[in-house]
């Protein structure tokens, strides 16, 4: 074995330094023959005899340098560095079919480099942190009572916070000591808890939004993380509720607003309005655990009174909203680790139990039922992952089939190539060539051609990534993703090329090298016979373009047609026209008295610019995909269900659905005069209406919500069109609206308000204005999230609009490709059967004949490859409906659109080459050769 | 003429060389292919050049070294020497040549004609 790698070793080294060892043996055998003719000379032989005898008792020469040259290197690899030479003469020599080869291949590895570097990110990076893979989520799925917040679908991943500290306390040993002897659940290394919030950072006069980041104490301790300068936070930043107002910065937050400069440690930032000393700066390349969402700065987590100034919950049981992330001890598997922390996480639920206000006797079963489930984290919280993994990978199989119709038409190039070299093969076979060194040969120019289509693809994949690492971070989708590629993407494109250059390779090589060399020789060029059987492959090749091409214009026509249904659904609001903004004054320490005044003042001074109609403002922001919800108990329920139904509400202003264009069915709409001291109103959508007040109608009717029990006292005073809430997708749900001046709701400060402006004019060019009348009114407020309605509506389908433009592009890129096989193919067979189109036409075929002759075997081709790729576009098409909206891939609009345009593609394609066979002139053709 | 003479089993060279270096010490190429064919009583066909074959591959898996020198009439050569590993390495093969050796001394001793075992 060592004696291998030894030999290994060396022959590498020869191989590099082969000329200056072909010397060195030059010498040692002219050495050899000198002392073998000096001891023949002495042996009494002449001069002549003696070197005569000296050579033939040696052996040749040449044989023997090659026989140690086989010993010594690797003669394969020489050879191959041969092939590799003359491979690029023949490219050189084939300037047209190197380019459109290089350029076809380039495209296609370029489009999947690109896509790919996205993929990854999302799909396969681990978080940039020492061992990653100890990391594990903590979720609990069951009931709650109180509460929720969350962006997963069951909410199972949100904790409170005293819930927090009990399993940090109790399940965290330090590493390398003893588990105690109970055997408790002590599994984790550490425990660190997360929250996201926006705050107001002002930095040298200017207030501006953040993204916060609230931390345990031990959060940079748990990942590893290390600090550029300063500190990070320690466990002894949160050891008091309310305590420590330090503050770290992200790297990029740093370099963005303090060019990245050392003195702003130990100074002090109003955040909230609270100043907070800059302890440190994280390291440069750790962007929080949840990729997409890079937060700016990183507070303790027990300043939560301040991040949101009228929620604080910190001590509360029954308020869910606290991320887990722990760290196993080394060696810990996952099933011994959730084991271990089931008595410890059954002992912390059946104390809470009690607590449980209005849970039904099932509920409590269980919730007393519920455990600890741990999910890896070495990529962190995969919620960018969950929303677009589909999307992804059915791109990437979409972009892996565009490279699989570009290789088919590189192959029909090399075939039609290997056609032309046919004699260069024959006579190579004559001279004694073995056949596999010829199919090498020719893989090697694959290899080149591949190559070459990766080098270039790259340039083609940076510019993929980048508009899409763009795209996404301008539309709110995700932000910190890399647009460089990195090794794992250079790795996969060199792979790609590998793999596609076999692909494209391998057919034409065998094809080309199975030649008989004497009827190769002999054979006349331009003859009936000699193209035949390639000509058989390249339509294979155009049937399989064909078939590909079609299941992707399908697909892609299907996300066309989806999309065009999300921007073209009917919202139940008209949202053109429509200036929307998000303020919040409550950051910026205003009391709840002080913001409704605020508020009140500026839809006074909004409403009075020129070029305004109406302004509204509402406490959740629509098409954001947020929502919010309350149960209710409504006149007339009966009792077993009251209190059980969960409504989504919002508080909204005077006007609100006049000003969005939301009709009202029944009653009235707020108005100024519903304020916080007057009577109490409500306002519930026709689909609430039909599901408590089914014969009679609502106006009129008294209803509460469970967090305000006591008696029905809110008077609902009208019934509006049910209208899409958080997004496009929204079916429509009960739903409760209050004015915002009346939100009594824990938690709710109507500290911050969206509002929406319509105009009579371009909504944007009023954005000037509106930011002036918010700063004439206090200067230090932000204002963000400013843009229209339509534009926020766009961004809140940007996966769908992205998803489908790629689409288009894959189906167009691969209705080009197929054309220019089938454009191949026809202009070949052409010029093959020109001397046969000849002699029909001397015998009187009609050009018409001709023309139809050629598109026939065209639509023959086309035939074939549709028979193909329908039941393939089918079983794809189930596969991805469910991405879809109102629409589906595989049904009669769209595999019509689809076969018209494949239709469209093949007779433009054939159109040029039929109609060259149509001007053939009989004469001309029948001397040609 | 070449009939006489014998064609060497593939791998015997190897063996051959090791054997003439660890006894006669430091030698040429040349030196070695002539040692070789005094020894075996101008018995075996040897082109002299392919001794430079086995002589790389020796070479290359560390069982002897070479060194550029002066012969005994003043000629610049190649002089190779067999290593300490090359030294264990000729033990074993000898021993295994030996026992291969000594096998078929044994089955080629059988006596015609009569059925045995």
């Amino acid at each position: 074995m060592i004696d291998a790698l030894r030999q290994s070793r060396e022959r590498v080294f020869s191989f590099f330094h082969r000329a200056e060892s072909d010397r060195e043996l030059d010498a040692e055998m002219a050495a050899h023959l000198e002392l073998a003719i000096a001891e023949n000379l002495q042996n009494g032989m002449s001069a002549k005899e003696a070197r005569r005898h000296a050579l033939l008792h040696f052996g040749g020469l040449e044989q023997s340098k090659e026989h140690y040259r086989d010993h010594r290197g690797y003669p394969f690899m020489e050879t191959l560095l041969q092939d590799a030479r003359f491979g690029l003469r023949m490219l050189a020599k084939n300037p047209g079919f190197t380019l459109v080869a290089v350029l076809t291949l380039a495209l296609g590895i370029g489009a999947n480099t690109g896509i790919f570097s996205v993929m990854q990110q999302v799909l396969l990076q681990r978080l940039p942190v020492p061992h990653p893979e100890q990391l594990m989520l903590l979720y609990s799925p069951g009931p709650t009572s109180g509460h929720l917040s969350s962006d997963e679908v069951d909410g199972s991943e949100s904790f409170s916070y005293p819930m927090y500290t009990a399993l940090r306390d109790q399940l965290t040993a330090p590493n390398g000591s003893q588990p105690s002897p109970a055997g408790s659940g002590a599994v984790f290394a550490g425990i660190a808890a997360k929250a996201d919030f926006s705050v107001s950072v002002d930095s040298r006069g200017q207030t501006e939004l953040a993204r916060a980041e609230l931390v345990s104490g031990n959060y940079f301790d748990v990942l590893g993380v290390q600090p550029a300068i300063g500190r990070t936070l320690e466990p002894s930043d949160t050891a008091t509720l309310g305590g420590n107002p330090v503050v770290m910065l992200g790297y990029g937050y740093w370099q963005k607003h303090f060019g990245g400069d050392a003195g702003i440690l130990n100074q002090s930032l109003l955040i909230n309005n609270q100043p907070m000393t800059v302890v440190g700066v994280v390291i440069s390349g750790f962007d929080g655990v949840q990729l997409g969402l890079v937060p700016e700065v990183y507070i303790p987590i027990t300043m939560k009174h301040v991040i949101t100034p009228s929620w604080d919950g910190l001590a509360d049981h029954h308020d869910y909203w606290i991320k887990l992330i722990g760290r196993l001890k080394p060696g810990i598997p996952l099933s011994t680790a959730t084991a271990a922390i089931a008595p410890t996480y059954h002992a912390l639920i059946a104390e809470e139990a009690p607590s449980n206000t209005r849970m039904s006797a099932q509920e409590q079963s269980q919730f007393l039922a519920k455990q600890i489930v741990l999910k890896s984290g070495a990529r962190g919280r995969p919620i960018l992952e969950n929303d677009t993994r589909q999307q992804l990978l059915m791109l990437m199989a979409m972009v892996g089939l565009v490279l699989l119709i570009a290789c088919a038409n590189v192959a029909a190039l090399q075939t039609a190539r290997g056609a032309a070299r046919q004699k260069e093969m024959g006579l190579r076979l004559a001279l004694g060539a073995g056949r596999g060194r010829l199919v090498r040969q020719l893989l090697i120019e694959s290899f080149l051609l591949s190559l070459f289509g990766a080098l270039l693809g790259l340039v083609i994949a940076g510019w993929v990534s980048s508009a899409l690492v763009h795209f996404a971070s301008a539309n709110g989708v995700a932000e910190g993703l890399s647009s460089s590629l990195g090794g794992t993407v250079l790795f996969f494109a060199a792979g790609v090329a590998m793999l596609s250059s076999v692909i494209f390779g391998v057919a034409p090589a065998w094809r080309a090298t199975h030649v008989e060399p004497v009827s190769t020789l002999k054979e006349q060029s331009g003859g009936l016979s000699s193209g035949l059987s390639h000509a058989a492959m390249r339509k294979g090749l155009v049937i399989f373009q064909v078939a590909l091409t079609l299941v992707l214009v399908t697909v892609a026509g299907g996300f066309v047609r989806s999309l065009y249904n999300l921007q073209h659904a009917d919202l139940g609001f008209q949202p053109a026209n429509i200036l929307k903004f998000s303020i919040a004054p409550d950051l910026n320490g205003y009391t709840k008295e002080r913001s409704l005044d605020f508020f009140r003042r500026l839809e006074e001074r909004v409403s009075a610019l020129s070029g305004v109609r109406s302004v509204s403002g509402v406490e959740e922001p629509l098409m954001e995909d947020d929502d919010w919800g309350s149960n209710v108990t409504v006149e007339g329920e009966p009792p077993e269900t009251a209190g059980t139904h969960h409504p989504l509400r919002n508080g909204v202003g005077p006007g609100h659905f006049s000003n969005l264009g939301i009709s009202l069915l029944q009653g009235r709409e707020f108005t100024i005069q519903d304020g916080p001291t007057s009577s109490k109103v409500a306002i519930i959508n026709e689909t609430m209406a039909k599901i408590f007040f089914p014969n009679g109608s609502a106006v009129g009717r008294h209803m509460a919500f469970s967090h305000d029990p006591g008696n029905l006292d809110i008077e609902i005073v009208g019934v509006v069109r049910d209208s899409h809430h958080s997004n496009v997708r929204d079916v429509p749900k009960e739903f409760v609206y209050i004015p915002y001046r009346q939100e009594t709701s824990a938690g709710r400060s109507v500290g911050h308000l969206t509002y929406y402006v319509r105009t009579s004019q371009d909504p944007a060019s009023l954005a000037n204005a509106v930011r002036q009348t918010v700063a004439d009114l206090d200067v230090a407020l932000p204002i963000y999230d400013e843009r229209t309605f339509v534009e926020q509506i766009d961004r809140e389908i940007s996966n769908e609009r992205l998803t489908a433009a790629l689409a288009a592009v894959f189906g167009a890129l691969a209705a080009l490709l197929a054309a220019i096989g089938i454009y191949g193919l026809l202009a070949y067979t052409v010029t093959q059967r020109t001397r046969e189109i000849g002699v029909r036409m001397a015998l009187g075929a009609a050009p018409q004949v001709v023309g139809r002759m050629i598109l026939g075997d065209v639509a023959q081709l086309v035939g074939i490859g549709i028979l193909i790729g329908l039941p393939l576009a089918y079983s794809l098409g189930r596969v991805v409906d469910s991405l879809l909206y109102g629409v589906k891939i595989f049904e009669v609009a769209g595999v019509a659109i689809a076969l018209l345009t494949l239709g469209i593609v093949a007779m433009v394609a054939g159109c040029v080459p039929a109609r060259r066979a149509t001007r053939i002139a009989p004469m001309i053709a029948l001397r040609y050769e | 003429m070449g009939d006489a003479k014998l064609d060497l089993l593939q791998g015997t060279l190897d063996l051959m060389v090791l054997q003439t270096l660890a006894s006669l010490g430091p030698l040429h190429g040349y030196g070695i292919a002539r040692r070789i064919e005094q020894v075996s009583g101008n018995e075996v066909l040897l082109n002299q050049g392919t001794i430079y074959a086995s002589l790389v591959r020796l070479q290359q898996r560390g069982w002897i070294a070479a060194e550029w020198g002066t012969s005994d009439n003043n000629r610049k050569a190649k002089f190779y020497e067999i290593t300490k590993r090359g030294r264990k390495r000729l033990l074993q093969d000898a021993a295994y040549w030996q026992r291969v050796s000594n096998l078929m001394n044994r089955v080629l001793a059988m006596p015609e004609g009569e059925p045995e075992l």
